[in-house]
Formats: structure tokens, sequence, C-alpha cells
């Protein structure tokens, strides 16, 4: 068998310390990572602070809270998780070239002669931290023959140090520790049934009663325990993502603008794409703004496009919504090779040779998709089928739905936000007039009141409604029973 | 009744039974009508007639005339609201409703047009709600299809019997509609009729109904958008409001009372009668009876003294009188049939005063012999019917319920419901849920809630909980869970009430499906169908019985012994031994904290001793200050004392201490000179539904009737007070016999044959207080041997091998009843040879073999629990078919288990151990931290400061305790009676309410051998993973 040493790189609860090392702050204060911010989204990770407080994973939000009432809850965002495992792995990179990426928070590196060449295992590995310095994590490693006893080596060490097993002695290494650490999930209620607490004891078993039993996941453990290589190590080649950026010489504002400088840098990127038979589903954006601070969106859709149009309109509509708080001093456009797929996967029709042309049209901030591009655009495919009205019953009589003694549903009734409040005036029993600053309406006819009430867990509300017909158009009319005034809610137009 | 112009009746109202609709109790209902001025008023609720007694009851009390009927939902899923009118109608709507109920999955009745069309005589129908079908086609706007509907309906009910319902709720399209049908009326000249679609009796009560309706729907207020009505308008209005808001409907408001004057049904005409109990020819019924008495009698007696033959033919008499032979002669058929299957039953309370009763073999005590007074259970005066119960061995009532059906026929028999109502924590729940609260904060309140909570301190809990009481919501939450407190939420089965009647049931009373596989209840509880004139059987379940019955076949079986319980001489010094030291784990009655307690103190030695034991600890008793002072004087403390020397004789055998009814009453009689039926009144007036009026009435003439016999003002005044408080309290002494008879059979199971006793308990489970694992522990402490459970060696129950129990596979846990036949049937083809053997006969799922293999079944295979499972878990992979014959794989070594682990899969897999009990696995570190042992009390004095530890068997916070709580803790060397104030359950109640294992410090009280720890101080006692598999009892 080919000699191999490989060393396993983790970080515990992974998105949690990240938000933890930008946030130092919080350090002493209760924080869980949680799929969501409702009350029964379940807590996914919690630092020690938290922990003092009994909250742990598995938790739901509110049961954290009630635990530790001054508990901070940061959602998991798997996106970002997903951006920072691959930035990592692009620094591990620097170190060795052959870097697996298991899951986010856990990466394996090729390690055979890279103690040669940084002078023994120890100071590859300090190396690696030094690496991965920047990033302020609770970074652990563990160095081995093989992936899997690298992996357990790694979960046993404590955060910020390492551990080395060297080369044939993995089943001594492996022998006391609990089997729990290296055995699937389904199969460690068995092992604690069968009292098979340590790597040992099931080493001991043989191989094919373990294959009897547990299938492939029961020789796999058997296989680790006994120090043997299970999964072998897989390394990937880092794809350079598509990337362009521009820098200004006086900060920019207008958002229609930076839209059209972004849309610029994103169209020789899809250039790119398309040679490739190539197209974009996800674009990066930041832009670096005058304060110092990044902002960055990812615009992302449903199906790769090799136009920038639905692109350019996310960026609109995001920056219609939070325009950047400084001016903008330069901007990066990037596609990630994880953005992209091959054209033949495209379910639409049209083929990547309609290019947007570099200049868009464009008026007075509103986008203007060019026509001959438009169906190229994924929404275009999508069918609208106007809503049909019901056909009326063929007539029996005179049949006709029960309509309101009011005339109101002749009309579309536009409702004031807030409601007006007025004067009503009554004379001789009967509702006479309308007052108000902006209203003075004499009452022709009425009807109601309808009762309607309400709402008594949050916001009371008891009315009494009337439709009012003046000598101009219909209100819809209110009395609070609860305030004792008057008001105009609507009108009918 | 005489019309007036402006009355209005209300006649369409739902109450709280339109499950989840109704907001309003049919009594509240009933008041508000009368506070409002309404002569009459309808109740409405859907698809029956569940607070139809309720509701007449309260209304006549309230001088209001009820009128019954139901909004029923037809096949075409249209509401029409159908009114009785005479007894005729009433005996349709039945049938229309039980038709429905019967042909329905619970909840979905239906009536279908023909069997309406069948039984609309007597019926007055409305055209209902908005989804009735003329509203509903009006509201389409197809007046001609509504038409023709008005024309149907009209031809099925009549013309006069038949009117358009105007309901009006200050809304739009209320008024269309109002409009449409009354032109509708004047077109198809057909009355129209207002009504206000009643769903609570005052606008106060339109939030529960909003909740209600939330709970009905799964869905939240912020969520219920159109599920909840606009506004609430649908409350009990003033007749004359009512007047008002229909003055342009002509005859709208004048119909109701129309109406109301031709809906005359009252149930007082309810021909509830017994069937007919077939009879030899020529004999009347009455005759039988007297024959089976006689030859009863003969047998109970031998030859009669002049006082047993007098007592006989005066309640012979007196049944004829009554016209009760037939009742008599149905239950003594039932116990004939009981007697013949070998189905153990006995009847108890009232009906043990009998001596019919027990010349009939209905009861089994001697009612001459003990003295009880007959007219406890009848006499000519009291209104009701009698009421016999019949217990009978659990596991085998199902046979006698199933004969009574088949007797009398289905269309004869049913069992009466039980009105399932939202208690605290439920309520708590839903109205929490409703209110769109988290899962964890209502968790949270409902946990501090206990769970026969009636809703009381809801505040203080919510503030345990962490709440903000005085938050808007949490208000709301609060106030509205603690009216739906008592709401019923849907129907289930009476333990054993069952009725039988001469005409079909379903005329009588509505009857649906019960959930239960081959059973029907009528739509009313126990009180209702008396209520109503049923006589009622209550054929109930005792576990006991089942104990008895299982324990005299092991005796049969291994010593050849038949035990014949009549024979018994009752006078055993060893029984009386063995309840004076209170081990009495599994004895009848007997076992409970409190009677443990007693017994001591009381030291029984004779069978009336048992009598005024099993009397004695009740909650009336203790809430009348009885106990202390006849132990007192039994113990020689306190002199022995009459209110009168005339009452000597009736106190005499409770020294002094009025303990049961039948001494009530007999202090009537003998004080007063009041017949025993009158001395039944004044028990009855004086009892749990008293009376003021008839109270008064009562008490004078007792009085009158004392001084009368020479007893002086204040003695008679102070005999009048005793009684009128004792009434409430006391307890059947023919009852308390029935029970002592009992506790004297279990107690000489378990001294004489403690291996058939130990053994029948366990297969008797569930029932009494303790749960296997401690009745296990008990065993082996008094010596008994009980060997683990062994798929060699066992069977199903467990059994009796050799002087000790074998635990059997009922039990593993997982191991349900499924199981059992698969078991059985595999055992029947004979005994398993090996592991693979076992797995392919028995057909068990995995997740049932891992736990067998767990806690050691395949012991008999030379296989140690790990072994097994790792032999079971290469059988689970071989392909489906295979024939799973012994593996050629070298044999593997598993780990030893550890006494801890062993105890833990054994409770995991079989809630109980026969390793070491899990403190005696801690005693080395209790015993270092200062924690005594159970038995280590025996030692310490009185005002002791000790440090105990158990694990917590049984929780009793008992109504009479005053917020006590009484907490039994076991450990390995025996039970630990803890007392925890009030104020210690507030300040620790997460411990002591929640916990699995304690730590308890607190003072020794001793008293006559009855040691207790008064609780100061308590702390949570962690088994690691063994804390999960425990669980105690508790009780209120």
């Amino acid at each position: 068998m080919r000699a191999s040493r490989i060393a396993c790189v983790r970080v515990p609860d992974f998105a949690l310390a990240w938000w933890l090392a930008r946030h130092p702050e919080f350090s002493e204060v209760p924080v869980v990572l949680a799929e969501g911010q409702k009350a029964a989204s379940p807590v996914l990770a919690v630092n020690s602070a938290a922990h003092a407080y009994d909250v742990r994973p598995g938790l739901s939000v509110s049961q954290a809270r009630a635990r530790a009432k001054a508990l901070h809850v940061q959602v998991r965002d798997p996106k970002s998780e997903h951006d920072l495992s691959r930035r990592i792995v692009a620094s591990l990179q620097s170190v060795t070239p052959a870097v697996e990426e298991d899951a986010p928070g856990l990466w394996f590196l090729e390690s055979l002669g890279q103690g040669r060449l940084y002078g023994g295992e120890r100071r590859f590995i300090r190396h690696v931290f030094d690496t991965l310095a920047p990033f302020a994590l609770p970074v652990c490693v563990g160095l081995a023959g093989h992936r899997d006893v690298a992996r357990v080596a790694a979960q046993v060490s404590s955060p910020r140090t390492f551990l080395i097993v060297p080369t044939g002695s993995e089943r001594k290494f492996l022998a006391a520790l609990p089997s729990h650490h290296a055995a699937a999930p389904s199969l460690a209620p068995y092992l604690r049934a069968l009292g098979l607490d340590t790597m040992a004891q099931v080493a001991e078993l043989p191989a094919s009663q373990w294959a009897a039993r547990f299938g492939s996941s029961g020789v796999q453990l058997q296989k680790l325990a006994q120090g043997l290589e299970g999964s072998p190590f897989a390394p990937e080649t880092l794809t350079e993502p598509l990337r362009q950026e521009a820098a200004f010489d006086f900060p920019l504002f207008s958002s229609i603008t930076l839209v059209e400088r972004a849309e610029a840098l994103l169209t020789p990127l899809l250039a790119v794409l398309a040679s490739r038979q190539e197209a974009a589903y996800a674009v990066h954006v930041e832009f670096d703004l005058e304060n110092r601070e990044n902002v960055s969106w990812e615009l992302a859709l449903s199906t790769p496009v090799c136009v920038t149009a639905p692109f350019a309109r996310q960026l609109s509509h995001a920056l219609g919504l939070q325009p950047p708080r400084a001016g903008v001093r330069g901007i990066v456009v990037q596609i990630e090779s994880s953005g992209a797929a091959p054209v033949e996967q495209l379910e639409w029709s049209h083929r990547p040779e309609r290019v947007v042309p570099r200049e868009l049209p464009h008026r007075s901030g509103e986008w203007r998709t060019p026509r001959a591009l438009s169906a190229a655009l994924p929404e275009a495919a999508a069918e609208w089928h106007p809503t049909e009205a019901p056909t009326p019953k063929a007539g029996l009589l005179a049949d006709a739905p029960i309509h309101l003694p009011c005339l109101s549903s002749a009309f579309g009734l536009r409702l004031f936000s807030p409601p007006q409040r007025v004067t009503a005036v009554w004379s001789n029993g009967a509702l006479s007039t309308l007052e108000s600053p902006a209203l003075h309406q004499r009452v022709q006819a009425y009807h109601g009141p309808w009762v309607v009430s309400g709402h008594w867990w949050r916001q009371p509300f008891h009315r009494l409604y009337y439709e009012v017909d003046t000598a101009g158009p219909r209100y819809l009319v209110y009395y609070d029973r609860a305030a004792g005034h008057w008001y105009v809610q609507g009108v009918f137009d | 009744m005489t019309t007036h112009a402006s009355e209005y009746v209300e006649l369409h109202c739902h109450s709280n039974f339109s499950f989840l609709d109704g907001a309003s109790h049919p009594e509240e209902l009933a008041r508000q009508a009368a506070r409002l001025g309404y002569r009459a008023c309808a109740l409405t609720d859907h698809n029956g007639l569940y607070g139809a007694v309720r509701f007449s009851r309260a209304a006549l009390e309230a001088g209001v005339h009820p009128i019954l009927g139901a909004e029923v939902t037809l096949e075409d899923g249209h509401h029409l609201v159908l009114l009785v009118s005479d007894e005729t109608g009433y005996g349709h709507l039945c049938r229309l409703l039980s038709t429905a109920q019967l042909a329905a999955a619970k909840g979905h009745a239906k009536v279908s047009h023909a069997v309406l069309r069948e039984h609309a005589s007597g019926l007055i129908a409305l055209s209902g709600c908005r989804h009735g079908k003329i509203p509903a086609l009006l509201t389409a706007g197809d007046t001609q299809a509504a038409l023709r509907a008005a024309e149907e309906y009209a031809h099925w009910f009549g013309r006069d019997r038949f009117y358009l319902e105007l309901q009006h709720h200050h809304l739009p399209a209320h008024e269309a509609l109002c409009e449409r049908l009354y032109e509708l009326g004047h077109t198809a000249n057909l009355g129209v009729v207002a009504t206000g679609n009643v769903h609570y009796a005052t606008p106060h009560d339109r939030p529960l109904q909003d909740v209600l309706n939330c709970i009905r729907h799964h869905v939240t207020l912020d969520d219920a958008g159109g599920v909840l009505y606009p506004n609430a308008e649908r409350y009990l209005m003033p007749p004359a409001a009512m007047v008002k808001k229909f003055s342009r409907y002509s005859g709208a408001v004048a119909n109701t009372l129309d109406i109301a004057l031709r809906c005359t049904f009252s149930f007082d005409t309810l021909p509830a009668e017994l069937p007919a109990f077939p009879v030899p020819g020529g004999m009347s019924t009455q005759d039988y009876l007297r024959q089976l008495v006689a030859e009863g009698a003969a047998e109970r007696y031998g030859e009669l003294s002049a006082v047993q033959k007098s007592q006989l033919e005066h309640e012979l008499s007196l049944i004829g009188k009554l016209n009760l032979a037939g009742y008599f002669l149905i239950v003594w058929d039932i116990a004939r049939f009981c007697r013949e299957r070998g189905i153990l039953c006995q009847g108890r309370g009232s009906a043990a005063n009998s001596a019919v009763c027990y010349c009939l073999k209905i009861t089994a005590v001697d009612p001459i012999k003990l003295d009880l007074l007959f007219e406890r259970f009848l006499s000519e005066e009291r209104a009701e019917p009698p009421d016999i119960d019949v217990d009978i061995a659990n596991h085998r009532r199902e046979e006698v319920i199933q004969y009574v059906y088949e007797k009398y026929g289905r269309e004869h028999a049913a069992m009466v419901c039980e009105v399932i109502c939202y208690r605290g924590r439920l309520a708590v729940r839903e109205v929490g849920k409703v209110l769109g609260f988290a899962g964890d904060q209502i968790d949270l309140l409902a946990k501090q809630v206990g769970h026969y909570s009636n809703g009381e301190n809801l505040a203080s809990h919510a503030r345990a909980a962490g709440l903000n009481a005085a938050d808007l919501r949490v208000r709301h939450w609060l106030d509205l869970a603690a009216r739906l407190v008592g709401f019923p939420r849907h129907l289930g089965i009476h333990v054993g009430g069952m009725i039988v009647t001469a005409r079909p049931l379903a005329e009588l009373v509505p009857i649906e499906n019960a959930t239960h596989p081959g059973r029907s209840v009528i739509q009313w509880d126990k009180d209702d169908a008396q209520d109503a004139g049923f006589i009622k059987i209550d054929l109930l379940g005792l576990g006991m019985l089942t104990l008895i019955d299982l324990a005299g076949k092991l005796v049969q079986e291994h010593h050849g012994i038949t035990l014949d319980w009549a024979t018994l001489s009752y006078d055993d010094s060893n029984i009386y031994d063995l309840l004076c030291r209170a081990e009495t784990v599994g004895v009848f009655q007997v076992e409970s904290r409190a009677q443990m307690n007693t017994l001591p103190r009381m030291k029984p030695r004779t069978f009336y001793d048992l009598v005024v034991e099993v009397a004695l600890i009740r909650p009336g008793p203790i809430q009348g200050g009885m106990v202390h002072p006849y132990l007192r004087r039994r113990d020689g403390k306190e002199a022995v004392t009459y209110p009168h020397p005339l009452l000597e004789p009736i106190l005499k055998r409770t020294l002094g201490v009025p303990l049961f009814q039948e001494q009530g009453m007999k202090v009537a009689v003998a004080a007063a000179g009041f017949t025993a039926a009158q001395a039944d009144q004044l028990r009855r007036a004086m009892g749990h539904k008293r009376s003021h009026q008839k109270m008064e009435e009562l008490g004078l003439a007792l009085v009158a009737g004392m001084i009368r016999n020479g007893i002086d003002q204040k003695a008679a005044d102070e005999i009048f007070t005793q009684l009128s408080a004792f009434a409430d309290f006391g307890f059947a002494e023919s009852h308390a016999a029935s029970f002592a008879l009992l506790v004297y059979i279990s107690a000489y199971l378990k001294v004489y044959y403690p291996a058939e006793f130990y053994c029948s308990l366990l297969n008797a489970q569930p029932m009494g207080f303790y749960s296997p694992s401690s009745v296990v522990f008990e065993a082996r402490r008094r010596g008994l041997r009980i060997l683990p459970v062994d798929c060699t060696k066992s069977l199903w129950d467990c059994t009796v091998e050799g002087g000790a129990v074998r635990l059997g596979f009922r039990s593993i846990k997982k191991l349900g009843p499924r199981a059992k036949e698969q078991i059985e049937r595999a055992l029947e083809a004979g005994s398993f040879k090996s592991l693979a053997d076992f797995v392919h006969r028995s057909a068990l799922d995995r997740d049932a073999l891992e736990q067998a293999a767990l806690v050691g079944l395949f012991r008999g295979f030379g296989l140690t629990r790990r072994q097994a499972l790792w032999q079971l878990l290469a059988l689970f992979q071989r392909p489906p078919g295979e024939l799973p014959l012994s593996t050629q794989e070298e044999e593997a070594v598993m780990p030893t288990m550890l006494a801890s682990d062993a105890v833990l899969a054994d409770f995991q897999g079989m809630d109980l151990t026969l390793g070491p009990h899990p403190m005696k696995l801690f005693r080395a570190v209790l015993t270092r931290r200062g924690i005594r042992s159970a038995s280590d009390l025996e030692q310490c004095a009185q005002g002791d400061v000790v440090n105990v530890a158990g694990i917590v068997v049984i929780r009793q916070r008992p109504g009479t305790a005053k917020g006590f709580l009484f907490l039994t803790l076991e450990d390995e060397t025996g039970f630990i009676n803890v007392v925890v104030k009030p104020d210690q359950v507030e300040r620790f109640r997460s411990e002591v309410v929640h916990t699995t294992g304690l730590v308890v410090q607190g003072k020794v009280e001793r008293e006559q051998g009855v040691i207790n720890v008064i609780g100061t101080g308590f702390e949570p006692l962690r088994f690691g993973r063994t804390t999960a598999q425990l669980h105690s009892r508790d009780f209120r």
C-alpha cells in the first residue's frame, strides 16, 4: 500500500466559531447558532457562555431563551458558511495543493513530504495554524497515516492544538478511544448496548461479523479500529473564480450608475462563460465603500443565464431596498465555479449566442429589457394565465346573488389610511352631516349600523359601520365605541 | 302559558354541548333566560341532546319552560333546526339522531332525508342558520330552488310546522337574507320566525366562543380570519331587543311564542321503564323473584330465623310495591351469568344493605348479620330508583357487557357516557395555542398546572412559570383557560354504567358509537340518565377481583386447593397481624400511604375493624374531623361519649363517632322517631346535592321528634348540627363492608399464598397504588424469589415456579397485545429451541426483539444479554425467506454487563429490575453524605433531623389535605414517608413535583409505629441515565 500522511483540519461548530471570531465582544454573552429566529427553530451550536446556562444544541430557540434571558441568537447562513469554507480551502491550498473539503469546518490535506519541506510534521502543522490565523478560528489538527485516523485525531484534539499519530501506531492510538467518536450515528446506540465502549473492543471482533450485522458502516468502523484506511483521500482542484473589479477616481453614489458599472464588469465574465458553453446563475457583487466598509450581494437565479439583465435588475432592487451608506470606491464582480453550469443543462431554448450587448438601453432608472433579448430571460419561459371571470349561471327567474341593501357593491372601495376623523351631526335622530377640516357633506341616506368587533386579544375594537350617501361620493363611516369618535374609513369610487 | 304581544322565546340556542362551538353551559343559558324574563327557551345543540337534561332541570328550577331540540346536519350538509313538540316528536328526534350517529364516524353524523321524512311528526322545523338549505340557496341567488326546498320541508313537516328562520346579527348580509326569507315566506305562505342563533349567554362570553372556534379549526386567533364571527351579537338578547329588531317582519316574534306553546314535551313523561324479564310460564316477575330469593336464602342462611324472614318479607313487599322485581331479576341474571362463566363478581355500594341482594348472590355481605339498614338502599318515599353496582373481575368485564347487549339487544341496551371535560392543564394548553403563545411557554405553564387542576391559582402558576401576569394576552390566557375548565370536550364511555329499556333505547335518548369497538353509548352521563328516569346498572371493572380470580386458579393449580371465599371465618390472627404491621402493598384498599399510616394505630383485629378502616380514611371522615377522635378513643386516650344515651346503641360500634350514613339514619329513627324512609330523605337532603328548603323542613321535624322523645332542645340542636355536618361526608357502611371482604381476602392470599398473590398482582397490572417495580422489590424484601423472564421457561403471564414467581413475556414493555398473540401461537407449537427459532416463530418486530435481548429473555439459550443482541443483529441481516439456522461464525465474546448497566437495561425494557435496587448502587456515596436508608429510620427518635433519599414512587396531593403533598420514597430497604407542607411545596415545587429521585432533609415524626419525615429541604437525586426510566405514580 502506498505510504501516505494526511492532516485533518477541523473547526468545531464552524459557523458559530466564525461568527464569534468576528464579534469578540460577544465572548461573555450567551450565543447560540440556530436554524432560524422563530421560537421553534432548533439550536445548532452554543458558545461556552450559553453552555453555562445549560443551553444545549437540540433545544428550541425559545427553550434556550427561557434558560438564558440575555441570549443572542445568530441565524445560520449556509451560503456564508460555504463561502468561508471555500476561502479556507483556498488558503490551505497555499500550504499544499491537495486539499479535500469534507464539510464546512472539516478539511483534509495531503501531508506526505510536507514534514521534510517544513522541517518536520510539527512545523508543518504550525504553518497550517499560521495560515489560518487570520480567520481567528479555534482550529484543531490531526495528522495520521490516513484520512479517518486523522479525523479522529483532530476530533480528540482541543481547539488550537494538534495531535500527530505516527505511521504504524494508528491502532494503538485508537484503542483507548471511545468507540462513539468514530461510529456512524446509527451504530452508536448498539455499541453502547453491546458494551463496545472502546475502539479496541471494536477491533477485536472479526470484520466478517461486523459486516454481517451492520454492513459497510460496520466494516468501516472495524477497519478504522484496526488502524486501516477506510475512505480514501479525495483532494479537489480548485477552479479559479471569474472575477472583474474596478476602482473609481471619485466615489459613486447613484444606484443607476453603480448598477451600470457592475453590469459592465459582469458582461465580459458572461462572455467567458459563453465561450465555455456555460451560463451563470450566481454572481457575487461587492462594493468597496468610502467608510472602509464593504457591502456585498449574492445575486442568484433559479435558471442559469448568459445575459446581464436579470442580475442587473436584482442588484437595482437590492440597492433600492438598502442603498450604500457611503460613496462607492470600487466594485468587484465575481462568478464562482459553483455559480456556473454547462449550457447543456439549461432548460430554456435560447442559446448563449444571444449575448447581451455591452450597452443596455435604460431610461431614468427604469430598466427596459430589449425586445430581442426578452425571450432569453428565464422569466420569459413562464406562462401567464389571466384569471377568468366566473361564467354567470344561466338565469332562473330574475335570480341574482343577494346584493347588499346598500349600493356599495357596485363600486370599488378606496380605504383611507389612517381613517379620517369626522364629526357626525345628527338631527331628528338621523345622521345629517359629516364634517371635518377636509370634508363637509350633507347626508342624503345611510345604511347601517353593522356591528363589527373583535381582536380582543391584542387591541380590541368595537365599531358601528354605516354606508353614507351624500350629494357627492358614498362614504364608509364608522363610530368607534371605545374612543367615542366618528371616522370616515373609505370612499366608494 | 298565556301569550303577550311583545313576548319573545328563543328557539335556536347552542350550549357548550355543541362541542367547541357553544360557549355557555346549558345551566347558564337557562339562568340567563330567566334573568331576562324569558318564559320559555329552547336548546338546540348540534346533532344531539347532550345537554338536554341539564338544561331542562336548570330551566325548570329557574322558572323557564324548556324546549328541547337539535340543529341537525342533513345528508346534503345543510342544517335544520328541529324542536320537540310532544312525546312522539321526542321519540322521533331521538331516533333521527341515533340513526345518524350510529351510521357515521364520530362527529360526522348526518340525517338522511328519508329518515327525516319518516320521523317528521311531532317535530317543528326551522329553516336554520346560513348553513340551512334555504338560506344557502337564497344567498346564492337561487330563489326557485329555495322555494322548492321550502315546499319540500313544508310537505314533510306540515305547513304549520315548518318556519323560515330569520336571524339578524347586525350584519349587512343578514339584513338582505332576512328580506329574502320574509319574501319567500310570503310567496310560499309559510310562517317566519325570529331566532338569535345564540352561542353564548352574554356578550362577555364571546372571547371564549372565538377560542373554541379556533380550537375546532386548529388555528390561532391571529390566523383565524373568517373562522370567527364578526361581532359579539350571538348572545341571549333581552326579549324587548329582539322584538324591536324584528318589528318590521310581521309575525316573526309572535310565532316564537306560538311555537313555544306547542312544545309541551317534558322528561316526566319519558317511558324509560325496564324490559320485562323473561320468567317461567305462569309466574309474575314478583313471584319469580320471591322464588329465587327463597332458594338463595336457604342456601345462604339454612333455616331462616324470624328476623331473617321478616327482613326478606319487608324487602320483597317493598320491591313489589315499587314494581322493581324486574330490575332485581336483571341484576340477578347478570350475577348468575358471571357465576356460570366463572367470572368473579360482587355487588358493592348500598345494594349490600339488602338481604334480597344477598340471597340473590348479587352481594356477598350479610346485611342482617351486620345490622345494615335496608332503607339506605331502597325506600318507598325515595323518588329515585335504587342503584346496584356490580364489581366484576376487570379482565372479563367485557364478556358481561356483551352478554347484556346480547340478552336485551342493541336496540335496548347501551352504556351511559362520560362527558370528558376540559381540565386545567389541557385548557391552558389549548387556549395558549390559540392565543399564539410559543410551545415552550405553554409547556412551562402547563407543567405548573396539575393534570387534574380545576383551573385554580392560574395566576400564581403563571408567575412561577416566569410569565408576566399583567400582560393583556397572558391575562386573557389565564382567564379563558379558567373559564374553559369544565367545558365538555367529547364523550367517553362511563366505567360501567349500562341502561336497558323496554322501548327501543334509540327512541328514548340518542345513541352513538363509542370509540371502543362493539359498544354504543347514550348521549347522557349517569346523572342525566338518572334524572331522566332511567335505571342504571353499574358493571364496574375491579382489578382486585381479577387478582383474586387469578390467584385462586394458581392456588388450585399448585396446591390443589379450591378456595371458597364464602367459607372463610374472617378471624385469622395471622391476617390481622399483617394488617397491623401495615405490610399491605397489593392489599385491597389499605395499601395507600394514609391507610398504611392508620393501620398500626387502628390495630384491626376483627372484620368490623376492617369495615371501619375502609370507611375511616376517606375524604368525608377526614374533612369531618372524625379520624383522630376515633383513633384516640380506640387507643383509650379519649373517653367514649355519646350525644345522648338514646344514641349509644347506634354509635357504640364506632366508639361514639358517627362514621356511616346508616348511623345518621338510625339516629334520626331512634332519637326523633323518623321512619327509615324519612331518615333516608333526611340523609339525601343533607347530602351531596343538599336542598336547604328540604333540610330546613326535615330539620324542624327532626328536632321536634327528638324533643318529643325527651331530648332537651340544646341536645337536639347539637345532634341536628352534628348530623348535618356529617351527612355529606359519611360513608355507606354496606359499601365499606363489601370492600372489607376484599381486604380480608387479598390479605389472606398475601399471607398464605405469597407467590400466587404476587404473581397475580403482576398479571393484573395496571392496578393498585404501586408500580410493578415496587411490587417486585417488596416481594423480594419479603423473601419471595422472583425469577427473570426467560424464553425457555416463561409464558406470556407471570407464573409460579417452585414457590417462586417467574416473570412472563408481558413484563417486556415493547411486547404488546399483538406480540402476545404471536408468542402464544408459537408456544402452542412447542417451546423455543434457539434464538433463531424464537425469532423465526415469534415473528416479533426488531425493536421488540432487541429490547427482549437486552432484558435477558434469551438467557435460557445460554446467551448473555449482549451475546443475544449480537446474534440477533446478525439474524436481522439475513435476506427475507432465508431460514434462520444456526450461524457458522465463531462465537464472539462480548463485554460483561455491569450491574448498573443491567439495572438500566431492565428499567428501559421492563420498568422493573431483579438486580439491585438503583438506590443500592449509590448507597456508599449516600452514606458518605450522611443520608440514611428507610430501615435506618427505625432507629431515629421523634424530632431527629435526618437526610433521606429514594426514588419517588408515589405522589399524593388529596383535595382534603389542605395543600399538603405526600411523597413515598423507595430505597433498597423499604419505603420512606415524606410529608411536604404547603409552603414547602411552593418553594420546592420543581423538586417535589417533577423529580424522580429526591434527597430530603427533614424531621422525624413517630407516632404509634408510623414514621414520617416532615421535609424541610429537597434536592434532586440524579441516577445518570437510569433517571429517565424511573416514574412515580401520581394521585390526587
